[in-house]
Order: structure tokens, then C-alpha cells, then sequence
């Protein structure tokens, strides 16, 4: 009886297994069936896009063509991704600052949080045109969104987070003989940094989003501008790949963000029913 | 046991009421007077609710007055410091510091330096028997460890005098029996000045010099603590020890 449970747990465990290893050939076995019935003008083959993926990281001649720099994709990636980078850090030092700022003195509170409010509900593509407009097609313009964007997410989430303060770890430091600065600097730094990094993870995913999108509206250079170039040739094959650099730099970011985050929460209790 | 030692601490026509969300204003104490001598571990006692609690925030300079005054050495305390420690009844450590990190915040915050700070630290954390957790995290420490390392943090921040707040209720009652030696371990040690508050009249006799009960807000009673020290846990078998708490239990149930 119980060998018969052994068996069939083993049993289980091998089908899932096996299932992991092959979702992904098996999901790029179905896109090369899809290009077979579609053809090569509504959707590139999964070989095509494999084969120029590397070679066109330095060199491009279609992107050329299309008035995208003679270096290939590089130069776009990491101007998207300085940009994104840039920006959101920017405005993430200056969301935290200000939200502590605002829990240190209660008038500057009273006075920020209903234009926070207000500006945190609309979307943040909506500054793009106006920004571009008055600015020019500039760097400022394209990052100014991303630092509006991080800031509004981070103040949001340090205001939240040091509400969430416990109150008695606050009175234990300051009967210990801890100042007031030395309170947020010691007890409320701390306990509100796991909140933050997780809002940082989810927020720079979007931020990246957005920096592309704000590219395709009329940058001069990213992977937005890349996607806006490939339109006109209808290279599809390059429009995969621009979408595949997204996604690997999305993972990256992710995955990082999630490696610090599991180091900053580290003294965290497990929560345990 | 009368104390020829001036009072350290001293309470005078302590007035305390708050107001409930309704508007009702409700009197928790009342012209409440007391003086407690140095090196005293004084036990307040009362029914839950009564503002034994209350009452110890005051003396900590937490909780304001609505008039009346508490004097620490003559000086009036208007806000909390480092020389009223105090235990909260729910354990308040920092779980982002290591319980070296912990045992050391009150003397890092006074900017004592490194070694001597770990020095001091590592003293009292011996004494409360945690010397082989000094690097791990609060989160794999069990209750009753939490407990110790309060008290240690407290302690090695060396107050004036050290204020406790039910800091054992809610434990189970071997482990209670423990921290309570634990804690008279350390105290005796040092016989720093201990205002303690609980509503177990057991743990009271076990502790104190000297108990003060509290009841209609006010101390209606002050007793002295008859049984010698050390003493040890088998004393709470004692016929004699279970009929004196019996007799105060039934003392201030009636008062």
C-alpha cells in the first residue's frame, strides 16, 4: 500500500517535470506551424528570427536602411534602457525623500497629498504629447515621464509603508533613547525598505513598458524608435527581435530587483498558517 | 522590609482620565500617590483595566497627566528617555538587527563606541543566555527568547530605572516561571530600581520587595514581601508561599 502511494507520487512528479522541459520548445514548435499556415508576410519564422538575432545586435543593414544607425540594435538598447534606468532611480530618491519629508512635517503632508492624488489616477502617457510639444523631442521630455511615473509610485508606497510602522518598535527605540531622526534613520528605514524595493520591482516592469512606448511616439533613437523604423519596411523579422529585447530586459530587471529583495527581506518572519 | 534609601522615584496627585470616541471622559486615576526607593523591584497589582499600565507610561513620560507629577530623582519627567526603560508588554525588538544589533541599539543611539558597546552588550546577553544567537535574526528566536532579549536591550542601555509592562502575560507558566528567574538573575545583579506590572499575584510575591496594589484608581494597598532571597522556583510550592498569595488575592478582591 504504501509503495503504491510511493510509486504513484514519483509517478506525478515525473509528468510535471516533463511538462516544464518541454512548454517552451513545444511553444516555438506551434509558432513555426503558425508561420508554415500563415505565411512569411504575416508572421516570421522562428528559424529567420534565431538566425539574425545575435548579428544584428552589432550590425543591422536593414535598420540602416530604415534610417536606424549603422550599429544595429545595441546603441537602441542601451539608450532605452539608460533612460529607463535613469529616470525611474531619479524618481524613485526623490519619491522616498519626499514621502519621508512629508511624515516628518505634517503641514508639507497636509499640502501635497491631494495634488499626489490627483496626479497618481492619470495615466502618464497622457504628458507625452504636451511634454514633446513644449520641450522638443529632447531626452528631458522623454525622461521626464519616467521620473513623474516612479516618483508618484514611490511616494505613494513610502507613505503607505511608514503608516505601517509599528508603533511600539517606534516607542521602544526612542525609550532606549533614540531621537526622532534617529527613529526614521534606525526603525523606520528598515522596516519600510521590503515594501519599497517591491513597489520598485513592479513599477520600473511598467516604467520600461512605457519608456518604449514613449519612443514609438516620435523618439530618436530606442527600441521604441525601432519598432517605429521596422513599421515602415514591415520587417517582421526585426520587430520579433525588438520584442525579444524587451522581454529579456524585463526578466533581467525582474529577476535582479527580486534577488535584492529577497536580500533586504531576509530577517523577515515567514508568515505561516 | 522598610528601606532607609531616598525615593528614586516619586508620584504625586497623579489625575488621569481619557475620553472614548463617544465623548465620555473615564477617570482611570485618581489623586494617586506613591514614592518608591532605590534599588526597590516594586510589583504593582490590580484587575485588568484598572491603569496599571496606564499608570507605568505615565512614570515613563509616555502618557501625559491631566495634572499630578512624577519626579525621577526630583527632576520632573515630562517625556520618555533613556533613564526609564521600559518592557513592553508586547515584544518590541527590531527584527532587521541581529540580537547583537539589538542588544547594542541604546548604546549605539548615545554614540558609545564599537568595542565598548559590544563589550556591554555581550555582558548582558550572557546573562540572559543568548551568547550563541548574538548573530542570528529575532525571526528564529522562540517567545520566550524574545522576552530575554528585551530585557537585555533594556538593561544593557542601563537606565535610571526600568519600568515593565505585563512583559510575561500570555506566555505559558513554565516559561513564564523561567523569565521570571531570568529576570531576578539579572536583578540581582545589579538591583537596579524595577517597577513592575502585572495582574498575577503569584508572579508578584515571586518578584517583588514590596507590592502596591491599585484598585478604584488609586493604591489602596501596600504590602511588603515577606519571603528572603534568592528565591527559587520550588518556593512556589510552599504551603506557606500559597497561602500568602491566597490571602492578598482575597485581600484586594474585597477592598
Amino acid at each position: 500500500m504504501v509503495s503504491e502511494k510511493i510509486s504513484k507520487k514519483r509517478y506525478k512528479f515525473n509528468l510535471e517535470f516533463y511538462l516544464r522541459i518541454i512548454s517552451i520548445p513545444l511553444f516555438f514548435l506551434l509558432w513555426y506551424l503558425l508561420f508554415e499556415y500563415l505565411g512569411h508576410y504575416r508572421i516570421p519564422s522562428p528559424i529567420t528570427v534565431f538566425r539574425i538575432f545575435f548579428p544584428t545586435i552589432l550590425d543591422s543593414p536593414k535598420l540602416a536602411m530604415a534610417g536606424g544607425g549603422r550599429e544595429g540594435f545595441l546603441p537602441h538598447i542601451i539608450s532605452t534602457l539608460y533612460k529607463t534606468l535613469a529616470g525611474f532611480t531619479l524618481g524613485s530618491i526623490l519619491g522616498v525623500g519626499l514621502g519621508i519629508a512629508m511624515k516628518w512635517f505634517k503641514w508639507l503632508d497636509s499640502s501635497l497629498s491631494l495634488p499626489i492624488d490627483f496626479l497618481r489616477v492619470m495615466p502618464p502617457l497622457a504628458f507625452v504629447p504636451l511634454l514633446f510639444t513644449i520641450f522638443g523631442r529632447s531626452l528631458f521630455s522623454q525622461i521626464a515621464v519616467i521620473i513623474l511615473f516612479a516618483f508618484l509610485v514611490v511616494v505613494v508606497s513610502t507613505l503607505n509603508a511608514i503608516n505601517n510602522v509599528s508603533p511600539i518598535c517606534q516607542k521602544f527605540a526612542i525609550t532606549l533613547g533614540a531621537t526622532r531622526g534617529q527613529v526614521y534613520r534606525t526603525i523606520v528605514f528598515p522596516s519600510i525598505l521590503p515594501e519599497l524595493i517591491g513597489a520598485i520591482r513592479v513599477g520600473i516592469i511598467w516604467a520600461w513598458g512605457y519608456q518604449v512606448i514613449i519612443e514609438m511616439m516620435g523618439a530618436y533613437e530606442g527600441i521604441g524608435k525601432v519598432f517605429l523604423l521596422t513599421k515602415t519596411l514591415n520587417a517582421l523579422d526585426l520587430i520579433v527581435v525588438g520584442v525579444l529585447w524587451v522581454i529579456i530586459f524585463a526578466a533581467i530587471m525582474d529577476t535582479i530587483l527580486y534577488l535584492v529583495l529577497r536580500y533586504v527581506t531576509r530577517w523577515q518572519p515567514r508568515v505561516t498558517e | 522590609m522598610t528601606v532607609n534609601v531616598k525615593p528614586i522615584v516619586k508620584l504625586v496627585d497623579i489625575v488621569k482620565s481619557y475620553k472614548t470616541e463617544q465623548g465620555q471622559e473615564i477617570h482611570v486615576l485618581n489623586n494617586l500617590n506613591a514614592e518608591i526607593p532605590e534599588g526597590e523591584f516594586v510589583v504593582i497589582v490590580g484587575p485588568s483595566g484598572c491603569g496599571k499600565s496606564t499608570l507605568l507610561f505615565i512614570i515613563a513620560g509616555l502618557e501625559p497627566v491631566n495634572s499630578g507629577t512624577v519626579y525621577l530623582y526630583d527632576v520632573k519627567v515630562t517625556k520618555p528617555s533613556s533613564k526609564l526603560g521600559v518592557v513592553f508588554q508586547e515584544t518590541a525588538i527590531f527584527y532587521w538587527r541581529t540580537v547583537l544589533g539589538n542588544a547594542q541599539y541604546g548604546l549605539e543611539m548615545k554614540g558609545i563606541k564599537k568595542d565598548k558597546r559590544r563589550e556591554i552588550a555581550m555582558k548582558y546577553l550572557k546573562m540572559m543566555n543568548l551568547q550563541d544567537f548574538i548573530n542570528s535574526y529575532p525571526k528564529e528566536l522562540s517567545g520566550g527568547m524574545k522576552k530575554r532579549l528585551a530585557i537585555a536591550m533594556v538593561y544593557a542601555n542601563d537606565p535610571e530605572v526600568l519600568l515593565m509592562d505585563e512583559p510575561f502575560t500570555g506566555l505559558d507558566y513554565p516559561i513564564k516561571c523561567r523569565l521570571q528567574m531570568d529576570l531576578l538573575n539579572i536583578w540581582d545583579k545589579e538591583k537596579k530600581t524595577t517597577i513592575f506590572v502585572t495582574h498575577d499575584v503569584e508572579e508578584a510575591m515571586m518578584l517583588s520587595d514590596r507590592i502596591l496594589v491599585l484598585d478604584r484608581k488609586k493604591i489602596v494597598l501596600v504590602y511588603d514581601n515577606p519571603f528572603e532571597r534568592p528565591r527559587k522556583n520550588k518556593l512556589r510550592d510552599e504551603e506557606r508561599f500559597i497561602k500568602e498569595v491566597q490571602k492578598l488575592r482575597s485581600r484586594f478582591i474585597y477592598l
